[in-house]
Formats: structure tokens, C-alpha cells, sequence
């Protein structure tokens, strides 16, 4: 009984924790600017973090390796030092994001000075942190963040067209002439990122080592995997529809997170609005703490320093202050006036550069008998694998040209 | 590196560099080059995509679907992303053949702005007036000259 509360908590977490400020963005979007036709790029990144994620949870659940231990054992201490910086100023883009976010829900909710509730989210966000258990985090926000379910309920009373939502999952280009082709290719590598961030697989592989995970777990890290992340790329398909048949419909781009509360606010009035409201506060809040911790486990784990907040402070001191100091950092970063949503458009795109660098590893480690005995990728794991890194390499490659080429995506 | 590690992490190494690099560069452009007819037609999109919005926003307040405090703080929310816009349209140099538009923009800009500023339920028409001639004024702005 327990271990089937336990699994379904799992699934639970793994779908509210599914979306951040960087996806909803882009998300929404993709579907305010080509309707439809970019849905099979989310069936390929969810296809894509599946596979990324199952890898670490059973490297994790087999030999309690975490990823930037494999990262420093596979490539050695100075490549390895740059994917570690690289990847490190990565999450503190992102989490200086997601706090700009939470700000700026707040502000909505409160009417309160911006800056002053950047401060106000850093204290909140160092609190929880300092009090909660591992266990209390993944619950309290994947659980809140599931208050997301509201866009799941708007994109139905939307009434979408089933047939051309279902022809989204054939990759369709946009019409010749429209000039719009970079564009295309821009949101579909970015969107790609958006669902394959880095930092959910250092997260979700140090959690499942938090969690005291054992080679019977397998079969749990597998199922949290395919369901959780099923089940929240149903809430970035709502997103989909949304910027479609609601922005879409209005020639609306949206630039803030409230904005995207207006389409609850339109099918289900103020009460759909709070719950659009407080679902992306807990999810935003979940992708700060994530980053900030993914940060401290990363730099941890390579330098090899005792980690884990399992450990009380004391006994894992640097682990500690690693997250603190990033948490700061991040405030500071959005207190100076930075648009966070341009900050994670920034961190989205740099996210599929360096994601090869860390995925490279994961899968030599997976896929070696000599340290997974039993447990080593199958034929459809070591498949998918290899497919996917060449896929990410690919998208690293056009990320930064694509980038320059279309303005940031306005064209 | 490690021995037996692939030379092409290497690589791939430099390559991230470079491509960090050349994003850093690309974004130092896209603040500091002058306007081509591609990126004032990018603006005024940004800023019909905002008075749109606005409209919404409005609507949705007379039709009670969102609160006054939810609509005052977007509104100024939004105030703030049209305030940045104008005013990088107004730093940037264009072209002389694209004076008027830019001229036109920035006037329609600041119509946006001091229509969010009061945020009053009758405006959606006016911010829906601002959408249109910011529409007019991107048609006659090719998107791939």
C-alpha cells in the first residue's frame, strides 16, 4: 500500500512539476504562432526526457551515481569543470527566472512593489528550502503545481478541432513564402529544450538518491517517468491549445505569466483566474527550488563534498551554502531590472548547447555492463539513446545560428 | 581528459565556447544595431500583440470575468513592456524611408501607454482602434524585404 501511495505521489509530483515560466512561454507561443504544427516536437522532447530521465533514475537506483559524478568520471576533471560552469550558470539563469515570475505573480495578487517582492520570493524560497524536507518540496510544489490542471480544463471548454490537433503530431512545415521558416525551426529547437532541461534530470537522479533508491525501484522510477511525464506534457499540450484557438485567435503573444491567466479568466471567470494564478506560482516556485538545488547537487557531486538535504546543513555545509549563494545570486540577477522572460528565453536556448555534454555520459554509463551488470540499457533503451543524442546535438548546433537568424523568434 | 574519453567532447567543448560567443555577441547586436525594416515590423507586432491584450484585459473586466486589482496590476505590467518598447524605438536610428513608420509607432505606442495607465472599462474599443493602426502600419512593412 504504501509503495503504491508512494508511486502515485510520484506521478502526481512529476506531472505538476512538469511546467516552468520558460515552456509556458514558448509554449503558449508556438501555439499563438503556428496553431498546431509544432505538437510533434512535443511529443519528441517528452518522448526525449523520458528516456534522459529513466537512464539517470536507474543509474541512480542501481548504483547511487549521480550525474556530475559520471560527468567528472567520464570526461575528466577540466571538461568536465566546463560542462559543470557551463550547466551551473544555466540554473542560475533559470532560477533568476522563475523568482522574476513568482514576483510578478505575486504583484498581480498583492499589487505590491515589484523589487520588493523579488525579496520577499528569495526569503520564501530560502525558507522552504532551509525547512523542508526533500520529500515536503517535491509534494508541496508538484503538488500545488498541479493547480494547472486549470489550463487542462480551459483548453477543453476551448473545443479545440481534435482532427488538426491530432495532424500537429505529423511534422507539417509552415506555408513557402510566409518567411516564417527560421521561426518555425527556432520555436521547435527551443521548445525542444524547454522540455528536455538539463536541470530536471540533475534533480530528478539526485532525488532518487535522496530518496534512498534500490535496484528494485526500477520499475517505480520507470512508471513516475512514463505516466508523471505524460500526464504533465497533457498540461503543455493545453498550453498548445491555448495559444492557439485563445491567443492565436487574437493575435496575442504573451510576454508575461499573467497573461496567460487570461484564458482561464475568459472560460471560468475570477475563479479560474486565482487557480491559474497559485498553479503557476507553486510550479515556478518548484522550478526555482529545483534549480537552485541542481545547481548546489552539481557542484557537490563533482567536487565530490558531502550533499544531499537529507543531511541537516552542518553536515553538508558547501552543499548548503552552494544553494544559498545561488538563490541569492539569482534575486540579484532579476533585481536589476532584467526581463525574466527574456532571461529564460536566454537560458532555454543555452540549455540544448549544453545538454549533449551531459547526456553523453549518462548514456556510456548506462550502457555499460560492467557498471549496470543486469540492469543495462536494452536494445530499445540504447535505441532511443543514441537517437536522441544525435537529435540534441543537432538542435545544439542550430540553437545559437537560429537564435541571431530570428531575433530571439519575433522574426 | 580523462584517457579513452572521446576527442570529439572536445570539440564539442570549443564548439560550446564559440556558440557562447557568438550568442553574447549576437545579443549585444540585437540591443545596439540601428533598426532594419525586419526588426520596426518586429516592434510594432510586440506592440499590436500588447494593445490585443489590452482589449482582452478590459473585456474581461467588463464582463467581470477578472477582478480590478488583477486588471490595475497587469495593466501595469503591461504599461511597463510597452514603456520599454517605445522607448527602444525611440533610441534606434532607421532608415530615412522609414521615419513615418517609426514616428507613427512610437505615437501609437504612447497612445497604449496612457490608455493602460487609466486601464478605464470603456477603452477596449480605443486599445482596439491602437491594434488596428498598428496593423496597418506593420502591412505596409514587408517581413522579408
Amino acid at each position: 500500500m504504501k509503495k503504491i501511495l508512494e508511486t502515485f505521489l510520484g506521478i502526481l509530483t512529476a506531472m505538476g512539476g512538469f511546467v516552468e515560466i520558460g515552456e509556458l512561454t514558448f509554449t503558449v507561443n508556438a501555439g499563438s504562432k503556428f496553431h498546431y504544427r509544432l505538437l510533434w516536437v512535443m511529443m519528441l522532447g517528452t518522448i526525449g526526457i523520458m528516456v534522459f530521465c529513466e537512464m539517470a533514475g536507474r543509474i541512480a537506483a542501481v548504483r547511487k551515481l549521480p550525474v556530475f559524478q559520471i560527468v567528472r568520471e567520464r570526461t575528466g576533471f577540466s571538461l568536465g569543470l566546463l560542462t559543470l560552469v557551463s550547466a551551473s550558470a544555466v540554473c542560475l539563469l533559470t532560477c533568476a527566472a522563475e523568482i522574476g515570475a513568482i514576483a510578478m505573480i505575486w504583484q498581480l495578487l498583492s499589487g505590491w512593489p515589484y523589487r520588493a517582492l523579488i525579496l520577499l520570493a528569495l526569503a520564501f524560497l530560502l525558507l522552504s528550502v532551509w525547512f523542508l524536507s526533500f520529500r515536503w518540496i517535491e509534494r508541496v510544489f508538484g503538488l500545488g503545481g498541479l493547480l494547472l490542471i486549470v489550463y487542462i480544463v480551459t483548453a477543453l471548454k476551448l473545443a479545440p478541432d481534435w482532427g488538426t490537433l491530432a495532424a500537429g503530431l505529423v511534422p507539417t512545415l509552415p506555408d513557402r513564402g510566409s518567411g516564417q521558416l527560421t521561426v518555425y525551426a527556432f520555436f521547435a529547437v527551443a521548445l525542444l529544450s524547454s522540455i528536455m532541461l538539463p536541470y530536471e534530470t540533475y534533480f530528478y537522479a539526485s532525488g532518487g538518491i535522496e530518496d534512498e533508491w534500490k535496484p528494485s525501484d526500477i520499475t517505480l522510477n520507470r512508471v513516475i517517468v512514463l505516466i508523471g511525464f505524460t500526464l504533465g506534457a497533457l498540461l503543455s499540450v493545453s498550453l498548445l491549445v491555448l495559444g492557439s484557438e485563445f491567443f492565436g485567435a487574437r493575435e496575442i503573444e504573451i510576454a508575461r505569466p499573467g497573461s496567460a491567466a487570461l484564458a482561464p479568466a475568459w472560460q471560468l471567470g475570477q475563479h479560474g483566474l486565482l487557480i491559474a494564478l497559485l498553479g503557476m506560482f507553486f510550479a515556478f516556485a518548484g522550478a526555482a527550488i529545483e534549480t537552485a538545488l541542481s545547481a548546489a547537487y552539481n557542484l557537490a557531486q563533482f567536487f565530490g563534498w558531502p550533499w544531499g538535504k537529507h543531511r541537516a546543513p552542518a553536515q553538508a555545509p558547501r552543499f548548503a551554502l552552494c544553494w544559498i549563494v545561488v538563490f541569492v545570486l539569482a534575486a540579484l540577477v532579476v533585481s536589476t531590472g532584467v526581463d525574466p522572460v527574456q532571461v529564460v528565453e536566454y537560458s532555454i536556448v543555452f540549455s540544448i548547447v549544453i545538454l549533449p555534454l551531459t547526456y553523453l555520459p549518462l548514456m556510456l554509463v548506462a550502457g555499460d555492463k560492467r557498471v549496470m551488470g543486469q540492469h543495462v540499457n536494452g536494445p530499445l533503451a540504447a535505441t532511443l539513446g543514441w537517437g536522441y543524442f544525435v537529435i540534441i546535438t543537432l538542435a545544439a548546433i542550430a540553437a545559437i545560428p537560429l537564435m541571431i537568424l530570428t531575433h530571439g523568434g519575433e522574426g | 581528459m580523462k584517457r579513452g574519453a572521446p576527442t570529439w567532447v572536445l570539440v564539442q567543448a570549443v564548439c560550446l565556447a564559440a556558440a557562447m560567443f557568438i550568442g553574447a555577441a549576437g545579443a549585444w547586436s540585437r540591443v545596439n544595431a540601428p533598426m532594419s525594416q525586419q526588426t520596426l515590423r518586429n516592434a510594432v507586432m510586440k506592440l499590436r500583440s500588447q494593445a490585443n491584450e489590452t482589449a482582452v484585459l478590459l473585456d474581461e473586466r467588463h464582463l467581470g470575468l477578472a477582478n480590478d486589482a488583477f486588471v490595475r496590476e497587469h495593466a501595469r505590467q503591461l504599461g511597463d513592456l510597452v514603456d520599454s518598447g517605445v522607448e527602444d524605438l525611440v533610441r534606434k536610428s532607421v532608415p530615412p524611408f522609414l521615419a513615418d513608420d517609426k514616428e507613427s509607432t512610437v505615437t501609437q505606442g504612447r497612445a497604449l501607454r496612457r490608455l493602460l495607465e487609466h486601464a478605464d472599462t470603456d477603452a477596449t474599443t480605443d486599445a482596439k482602434r491602437i491594434a488596428q493602426a498598428l496593423a496597418d502600419i506593420a502591412a505596409t512593412l514587408p517581413s522579408h524585404p
